[in-house]
């Protein structure tokens, strides 16, 4: 099974490098993320970026923004190109393929996140003139690498899910810039339109918890969401049950 | 299950809202051939492929291929067949070399053993220099040569071919039918076939089946098919034939069928029957009859006929491809 899911990622990176024809326009494609996360934000911060949870923005855009509109092709563009059926009745169990393009997804998205982050490093110790090599605070890095997993887990969970119901690439794209709108927006709207009672209240409410404890309760509630989107998925993926034309 | 057997059906069928695209198909395909199912457009071929592959249930009935159960055991099967389906299947932003190598992956061969494999195949399909290209831009008849590489590449027992030839020009279709011709022969693989086209069936199969309407009307070897053709083919030469004639001939006691061609009248009668009524009739109406001719009923006699009983829609040749023309040497052989 690991075996197959590794094939099967392999065969989605390979497909994802060639998309954009090359590797030199896959990095152009990367110029905008690399510029804003990696370069204007951090040295604009300072050494804030390092010490202080702004630098989770970088960790949250990679998954939601980029594993989403990579997912959206995920099956919806293997039905278009007409090589799902192929792959179907190939030995693969549904599972392998499932987990295989989940997991391509959520790679792709950690790797480019870390890459990021790095260049945000690089970016800051460069700028900065306090003496010797600083380091991101630890509890944020890491908090940062374990909420961009199990956001990244979303991101492909949503887009696989979606993907496997649109009808075609295009339409799965849409649903999912639908859904990415409301997820940004939302947050923003609720601060706007929520009774100033209701936000002393939650204030009061969040005022004890540490950084720590954000982190933990955002990611468990993230974790469980990942947990039952993963097993609606698993049983919607399903050879018989896939239109094939 | 009996081992010489690679594909059982009994009475498989399959639904799709208002259309019944299997109908109590019951079949069985020996090991080692290769089985052409032969039959027009929408008669329910690709859904007998893929009822056998396990991507489809059935509604009713059951299938068994190479001994498993296609309800309960479709990985198996998926694990020991080939397939190049109604879509080459391909991945066009991917090289010829990469496509390949996913599919020996997914099948588990070897490194060292996947690309030997690799290069004998394209190397024998004549790909072997283009192989770090995209395929995207390749002709259809080389992403086909390709996709049937692929399908042979972890040398399954059994392989299924979707009208392999089928959108590719007479020239291209002649040189993947050769390919397909040398490559089943090659270590006592069983194929399943299907096609549109009489001459590529006669050509490769050693066994057709004939399938209408999701409906199975004969199985049998060509000369076999040949020889139940109940009958003979009369051409009657002459001036003066319309579509009026045409019509009433058909009536005619004993017709079984008749098609108009340049010049000439082709009709399909029992054996044995007098061509004298038909005469009659034709010079009644009006035809200058210069020559009649009988002859024993060609394979494409017999296939019209099966295809066309019950129905008129099918007319002159409609089961061959334009290419081939109405009347091509293979079908006459
Ligand atoms: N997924 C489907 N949904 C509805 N009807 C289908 C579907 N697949 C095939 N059919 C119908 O079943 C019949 C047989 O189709 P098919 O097996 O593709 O024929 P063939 O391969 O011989 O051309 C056709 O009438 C076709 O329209
Ligand atoms: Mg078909």
């Amino acid at each position: 099974m690991i075996t197959d899911v590794a094939t099967m990622i392999w065969k989605e990176w390979r497909e994802l490098l060639r998309q954009r024809g090359s590797w030199k326009a896959f990095l152009v494609g990367l110029f905008v993320p690399v510029a804003v996360f990696g370069i204007m934000l951090p040295i604009q911060a300072g050494v804030d970026w390092l010490e202080t949870p702004i630098s989770l923005s970088a960790w949250i855009y990679m998954p939601t923004v980029l594993v989403m509109t990579m997912m959206a092709d995920s099956i919806a563009g293997e039905r278009e190109r007409h090589t799902l059926e192929t792959l179907l009745a190939t030995r693969l169990p549904d599972q392998a393929i499932l987990y295989g393009k989940i997991l391509a997804g959520v790679g792709y998205a950690l790797l480019l996140a870390l890459a990021i982050v790095a260049v945000g490093l690089v970016s800051v110790n460069l700028t900065d003139l306090t003496p010797g090599w600083q380091w991101y605070n630890a509890q944020i890095f890491w908090g940062g690498l374990a909420i961009s997993l199990l956001l990244s887990l979303l991101g492909s969970v949503v887009g696989v899910l979606i993907s496997l119901r649109a009808a075609s690439v295009r339409q799965a794209t849409q649903t999912l810039s639908y859904i990415m709108l409301v997820v940004f927006f939302l947050p923003v709207v609720l601060l706007q339109i929520l009774p100033r009672q209701v936000m002393v209240t939650l204030e009061q409410a969040l005022a004890p918890l540490t950084l720590e404890g954000v982190l933990l309760v955002g990611g468990a509630a993230v974790l469980l969401v990942d947990l039952a989107l993963l097993a609606l998925a698993r049983a919607r993926f399903r050879r018989t049950r896939l239109t094939l034309d | 299950m009996d081992s010489a057997i690679a594909i059982r059906t009994e009475n498989l069928t399959r639904d799709f809202a208002a259309v019944r695209a299997v109908d109590g198909l019951t079949l069985e395909v020996p090991r080692g051939i290769v089985f052409g199912f032969l039959g027009p457009n929408g008669s329910g071929k690709t859904t007998t492929i893929r009822l056998l592959l396990g991507l489809l249930e059935p509604s009713a009935g059951h299938a068994q291929v190479l001994g498993f159960d296609t309800r309960r055991q479709s990985d198996a099967i998926r694990e020991r067949t080939g397939a190049l389906l109604e879509h080459h299947g391909l991945y066009e932003r991917m090289t010829a070399l990469e496509n390949l190598d996913f599919f020996g992956r997914i099948a588990r061969l070897p490194r060292t053993e996947r690309h030997r494999r690799m290069e004998q195949l394209l190397t024998h399909l004549g790909l072997w220099e283009r192989r770090h290209e995209i395929v995207n831009n390749w002709s259809r008849g080389m992403k086909q040569k390709l996709a049937v590489a692929r399908a042979l590449l972890h040398r399954p027992p059994l392989i299924f071919l979707d009208e392999p030839t089928a959108g590719l020009d007479p020239v291209a279709a002649a040189a993947l039918r050769e390919d397909l011709a040398e490559l089943a022969g090659e270590a006592g693989v069983t194929v399943f076939l299907t096609t549109h086209n009489l001459a590529e069936a006669e050509k490769l199969c050693s066994l057709i089946g004939v399938i209408r309407n999701g409906k199975l009307l004969a199985v049998g070897h060509p000369n076999q098919l040949r020889s139940q053709g109940k009958g003979q083919r009369v051409t009657v030469y002459g001036q003066g034939f319309t579509p009026q004639i045409l019509t009433g001939v058909k009536g005619l006691d004993g017709v079984q069928q008749a098609r108009l061609r340049n010049h000439h009248l082709e009709v399909q009668m029992p054996p044995q029957t007098s061509t004298a009524p038909l005469v009659r009739f034709l010079v009644q109406a009006g035809v200058a009859v210069e020559e009649v001719h009988r002859e024993k009923a060609t394979l494409e006699d017999v296939f019209l006929t099966l295809v066309s009983e019950g129905s008129e829609s099918l007319g002159n040749g409609a089961l061959l491809s334009p290419q081939e023309g109405p009347r091509s040497e293979a079908a006459r052989a």
